[in-house]
């Protein structure tokens, strides 16, 4: 049978490489040069693209957290602090505390410290007949001990000092450094906070440990990990796919070309970072390696293409090879790309900047890296020597991976009902499972367990009872209100049930103050809020302090709780923030309370991004359903395309569900930029299988043979992408670890999905491309020169020419013969068929007694063979005169049309019906 | 009781000397020369500005009478807000040390605050106990030695360098600025380390006034940038008490009334 007979437009693009592949080098060298330029310093040849480690990219702007954040820093200040935490049997043994005070004494001398309060250095208040005075242990701790003792007594019973600078069972001590205002960068000049680091490590030795945490710690080392992986997960990335490459193209432009298109892609995807003018960050560090493995794949797909045409058309030339090249590759390159920038676009919804800005540069990285693939490689192939391809089965024969390609289409088709079962199982498991599924993050869990700074984070959290901030601002809006006994009460209250929370390590605030106060000038041992207002403001008045305006404000109207959480996990603190809700909804009027610290901070961003990303999921999904059904031309097909990907959709979800993995910005980020990548392969199926399909006039043995047609392609892009992907588990930053583990795994589930679900899916549906649509010639004014077609839109009418079976026949053909029978309209009995004439021209004869008598000739729009289709026989003999075209179609199409585009089928159906009519109506004419 | 309201126009005139003083004695030598010799009083208002921008007003009484050895001795008494009317602050220096007491009414009770909270803000000002004898015009104490010579507002003053313990008062160092004309401290830096001071008090050159022997300045700003909060301190009355009782000075008595 023959092809159906498509308009091949060739663009004007795939002309100008095929002809002048030295303009796309060209036109790629300037780019790069410009991409230098941006991103390179000249004058001192420094890198202008800069990494912002702060937790800020992981906080969503507006929020309230961050809006009392704001708010505390403008009305209470701070500054920035390092916690060196010193554990040891005892802290207050002479020998701890000489070396506690020489080591704060060296931090203090550090460039860019501003103050360190260690317990050495700190006032501890001694109260005694008539007399406080303001003590501190200094550097001769073991001059007296009896004073010593009294001391440790002191710091012990100061609610200032237990559990904020010395653990209560003595075992652990925190020698707290505060910075001097300035960026991470200068600190970085200045050598913080490894210097302190440092400082630190010099005094640990056998009996007593010393701990380094603290928010500029966590950054600095966050900051190390992107650079780190820029320069080790990058080019692992890279060289192991190489090596991949090698073993699968076995020839050296097989490596080269793709290695000389990802040092491209990277050099322009890293341009746009200084272009937008943003740093890389926790998030936007893993555009660089999604680049890189995109790369790759686009590559490998049309390096593949161009080793396979080596051997099926070995004698084309230099442009005739890169112009068939394209015209196979550019379509489905440029679609795939499309789709995984709809993907990851899909996080442009995003609260958090970082996710945005993700989704920006990677939809920049995607298609620059899809228009290198068919731009500069092809152009690079028509200069590069076209020696043999890689070496492959004998020509004509079958590889091996063909042979299994062939078996598990055939498996697919025979077992389709079981594959689907085993489908809607995992469906329904996975969405069962996916209910499991929690949103969570951890403040440090974006490190390693064996990372220096988390051992460091999670001994001090130990030591402390928790170091990580959490703030409670409360405002009374008018001068004085704290000051009300009955309010002090109410904060006291919430501070003693902030204690008695598991998830809290220390707490403080102005109630301390106060009842240290009442106890060190007041006279009250029991340290009891006083019950009259002006002691209260009296006691506050003559106790001012630094520390004391750093939780409670001049005016007596707004105060500050500080606690330290103690839990690592947002889950965790997102149910304390509940529970603490409630109590805050119960200070009497007219107190207000509001939450931030970076434990406030990132739980509720995380929650917000979770929900967001979900939304970016949902819509990804809607946008590639969208894509498909424009693409198939179909709103059900769309949808019957995109349940393979809902499927490893639901997967994804289930698997994070028993695996106990949280749902998070890294989590979620996967799940996006997988789905793109999935639905590539799903597109390149589908185009294949309806070529296929149409070919062999068999659906199933469509979907077979589409399967052989992709799963070399489809196994070597996913392999490549998981290769990529599983380099980043070699990583410093545990979220990339685990971003590099659910991508790989969510591809292979991919794969699986592509080799066994989608080929059983869809074998049972013809579908119709845009792409075959905009091809199909119908010729001119189809509507009024094809009565079948009549009152369809010309898209709809070539929908129909596809759904159908549009096909030359040569002059000379035999269509019809007379007398035969119809057939029983079952698929690929050409007895039931009925002919649409698109061009050329038909002779319709009978024969009587030898003698040939031509009853008419017809042309462009005549329907041939109708009688078939209502079960009669055949009445005349239909040959063409001229090569002809046909659009040809039977019953089955016909019920294809009308669950697919029952609009279509039903207009067909009454053009079919006023056609009979009238040829009824002439035939009684010429009877009468 | 001899009384003069400097700005009020009723003033003693007040003679200023040594402006040529070069080494740090002689500074030091000019400078105890604006201190007044017997009893005095004088009225403070105290302006606070915080680091939101809301004022907070204090009223005091400073009384001042040196001791018999001629060591500063200085009794403060706040007449607002009116929940701290009564309360009193009492600062005794002997040589380097300085002893500082205080008494709550609400409570009935007076401490002696000893130790290393001299860097600690006094009564919500931006001023610490060690710090606001300075507008007495007393140099901070500590290791002190003549830098150079400089300028505030046009007017010619010696550079001072106090080197302190940083434990202790709080600073590493202070640079002070004393008008060569008037010898009265024009402006002071404070610095806990590096060249960035934590606050610096200043005094408004228009506001010096040289009345017979002595030289005064009626109006002080201290502004701390770290808090970014000032502290505006304005001297209104001036009156020499000849007959201060000695029990404002007394530790065990300085609370009781005066007048």
């Amino acid at each position: 049978m023959a092809a159906p007979a498509l308009a091949r437009p060739r663009s004007r693009l795939i002309e100008q490489v095929a002809t002048r592949p030295w303009l796309a080098l060209a036109a790629m060298a300037l780019a790069s040069v410009l991409a230098v330029l941006a991103l390179f310093d000249l004058q001192d040849g420094g890198l202008r693209l800069r990494v912002d480690p702060s937790l800020d990219t992981l906080v969503v702007p507006g929020i309230e957290a961050e809006r009392t954040r704001a708010e505390v820093q403008r009305r209470f200040g701070a500054r920035e602090q390092v916690v060196v935490v010193v554990r040891a049997d005892d802290v207050f043994a002479p020998p701890v505390l000489d070396r506690i005070h020489a080591l704060s004494q060296r931090l203090f001398a550090l460039p860019g410290v501003a103050r360190v309060q260690s317990l050495t250095r700190v006032a501890i208040p001694l109260v005694g007949d008539g007399q406080l005075e303001a003590a501190s242990i200094g550097a001769e701790s073991g001059a007296d001990p009896q004073r010593l003792a009294r001391l440790r007594d002191a710091a012990l019973d100061n609610p200032l000092l237990r559990d904020q600078l010395v653990a209560a069972d003595a075992r652990a001590t925190a020698i707290v450094v505060e910075l001097a205002p300035g960026s991470d960068a200068e600190r970085a000049a200045q050598g913080l906070p490894a210097a302190i680091v440092r400082e630190a490590d010099a005094i640990a030795g056998p009996g007593l440990s010393v701990h380094v945490t603290g928010a500029p710690v966590l950054r600095a080392a966050t900051g190390d990990a992107v650079l780190s992986q820029l320069s080790w997960v990058v080019p692992a990335i890279v060289s192991v796919v190489m090596l991949f490459l090698a073993g699968a193209f076995r020839n050296l432009r097989g490596v080269l070309v793709p290695l000389a298109t990802i040092c491209l892609a990277l050099l322009f995807t890293l341009a746009g970072f200084v272009a937008i003018g943003r740093p890389l960050n926790l998030v936007t560090s893993l555009v660089p390696p999604l680049v890189v493995t995109m790369s790759l794949a686009y590559c490998a797909h049309v390096l593949s293409e161009f080793e396979a045409l080596l051997r099926s058309h070995p004698a084309d030339t230099r442009s005739e090879r890169t112009r068939r090249l394209l015209g196979q590759m550019a379509p489905p390159v440029a679609l795939t790309a499309v789709a995984t920038a709809i993907g990851v676009a899909a996080l442009g919804i995003s609260a958090l900047p970082a996710v945005r800005e993700f989704a920006l540069l990677s939809v920049l990285g995607v298609l620059a890296a899809a228009a290198l693939a068919l731009l500069f490689v092809p152009a690079v192939l028509a200069y590069v020597p076209q020696g043999a391809p890689a070496a492959r089965a004998r020509d004509g024969e079958p590889d091996w991976f063909e042979r299994l390609a062939a078996r598990i289409g055939a498996f697919d088709i025979r077992r389709r009902r079981a594959i689907l079962a085993v489908a809607a199982l995992a469906l329904t498991g996975s969405v069962i499972a996916a209910s499991q599924v929690r949103i969570g993050d951890q403040f440090v869990g974006v490190f390693e367990p064996d990372a220096r700074v988390r051992i460091d984070y999670e001994a001090a959290n130990a030591a402390l009872g928790g170091v990580t901030p959490l703030t409670i601002l409360i405002d009374g809006f008018g001068p004085g209100v704290l000051t009300h006994p009955e309010h002090m009460q109410a904060l006291a209250r919430l501070q003693a049930w902030l204690r008695t929370q598991p998830e809290i390590g220390a707490v403080s605030g102005a109630v301390d103050h106060l009842q240290l106060l009442a106890r060190t000038l007041g006279g009250d041992p029991e340290g009891r809020i006083p019950d009259e207002r002006d002691r209260i403001e009296q006691l506050l008045f003559f106790g001012d302090s630094a520390a004391l305006r750093q939780v409670l404000n001049l005016e007596r109207s707004a105060t500050l709780i500080h606690a330290r959480v103690g839990v690592d996990r947002t889950e965790e603190v997102a149910a304390l923030l509940d529970r603490l809700r409630v109590q805050l909804a119960a200070l009497p009027e007219p107190l207000q309370a509001q939450l931030t610290g970076d434990a406030v901070l990132v739980t509720e961003s995380v929650r917000i991004v979770t929900a967001d990303q979900l939304q970016s999921i949902a819509l990804a999904l809607a946008l590639i359903y969208a894509c498909l059904a424009l693409q198939f031309a179909s709103w059900r097909v769309g949808l019957l395309a995109t349940l393979p990907t809902l499927l490893q959709t639901a997967i994804y979800f289930g698997a994070l569900g028993l695996g106990g993995v949280t749902l998070n910005a890294t989590t979620s980020l996967v799940e996006c930029l997988v789905l793109g990548l999935a639905i590539d392969d799903t597109i390149h199926y589908l185009a294949r299988f309806n070529s296929a399909a149409r070919q062999r006039v068999s659906e199933s043995k469509g979907a077979v043979a589409a399967l052989g047609a992709v799963m070399r392609p489809v196994t070597l892009t996913k392999a490549i992408l998981g290769l990529g992907f599983i380099v980043l588990i070699t990583g410093d930053l545990h979220n990339q670890v685990v971003f590099g583990w659910l991508a790989a795994g969510t591809l292979f589930v991919a794969w699986l999905v592509d080799l066994f679900v989608t080929p059983a899916f869809m074998s049972g549906v013809r579908i119709v491309t845009l792409w075959d649509s905009l091809r199909v010639d119908l010729g001119e004014d189809v509507q009024r020169t094809i009565p079948l077609l009549s009152g369809l839109k010309p898209r709809e009418a070539r929908i129909f020419a596809l759904m159908a079976n549009l096909q030359t026949v040569p002059a000379g053909t035999r269509l019809i013969t007379e007398g035969e029978s119809c057939g029983d309209g079952t698929r690929g009995d050409p007895a039931g068929d009925i002919y649409v004439v698109v061009d050329g021209r038909l002779e319709i004869f009978i024969e009587r007694q030898g003698r040939k008598n031509v009853l008419m000739v017809q042309g462009r729009g005549a329907v041939i063979g109708e009688v078939g289709y209502f079960g009669q026989k055949r009445l005349a003999n239909v040959d063409t005169l001229t090569e002809t075209r046909l659009l040809r179609f039977d019953d089955a199409d016909q019920e294809r049309i009308c669950r697919q585009y029952p609009r279509i089928a039903a207009r067909v159906f009454l053009n079919l019906n006023r056609l009979q009519a009238e040829r009824r109506a002439t035939q009684s004419h010429l009877v009468g | 009781m001899k009384k003069w309201t400097f700005g009020a126009g009723a003033v003693a005139a007040l003679l200023c000397v040594g402006a040529q003083a070069a080494t740090l004695d002689e500074i030091r030598a000019c400078m105890d020369r604006n201190l007044v010799d017997r009893g005095a009083l004088r009225d403070l208002s105290v302006a606070v500005t915080d680091r939101e921008g809301k004022t907070h007003a204090l009223r005091l009484k400073l009384y001042w009478k040196p001791s018999p050895e001629g060591e500063p001795r200085v009794n403060l008494r706040l007449l607002e807000p009116l929940a701290m009317k009564g309360s009193s602050y009492l600062l005794l220096q002997q040589g380097a040390q300085e002893q500082v007491w205080f008494h709550l009414p609400a409570a009935d009770r007076s401490l002696h605050v000893t130790g290393k909270n001299m860097a600690e803000p006094l009564w919500g000002t931006d001023f610490s106990y060690g710090e606001i004898k300075q507008v007495l015009g007393l140099l901070y104490t500590g290791e002190t030695t003549v830098t150079g010579e400089g300028e505030v507002g046009g007017r010619a003053t010696h550079v001072l360098e106090t080197r302190t313990d940083v434990g202790t008062s709080g600073y590493g160092r202070i640079v002070s600025q004393v008008d060569r004309e008037a010898c009265v401290l024009l402006k002071s830096e404070f610095f806990v380390k590096g060249d960035a001071p934590l606050k610096v008090l200043e005094a408004d050159p228009a506001s010096v006034l040289t009345l017979d022997e002595y030289s005064v300045v009626l109006d002080y700003t201290m502004r701390n940038l770290e808090q970014n909060s000032s502290t505006h301190v304005g001297l209104s009355d001036f009156t020499l008490l000849e007959r201060l009782p000695e029990r404002m000075f007394d530790p065990e008595r300085f609370f009781e009334p005066f007048d």
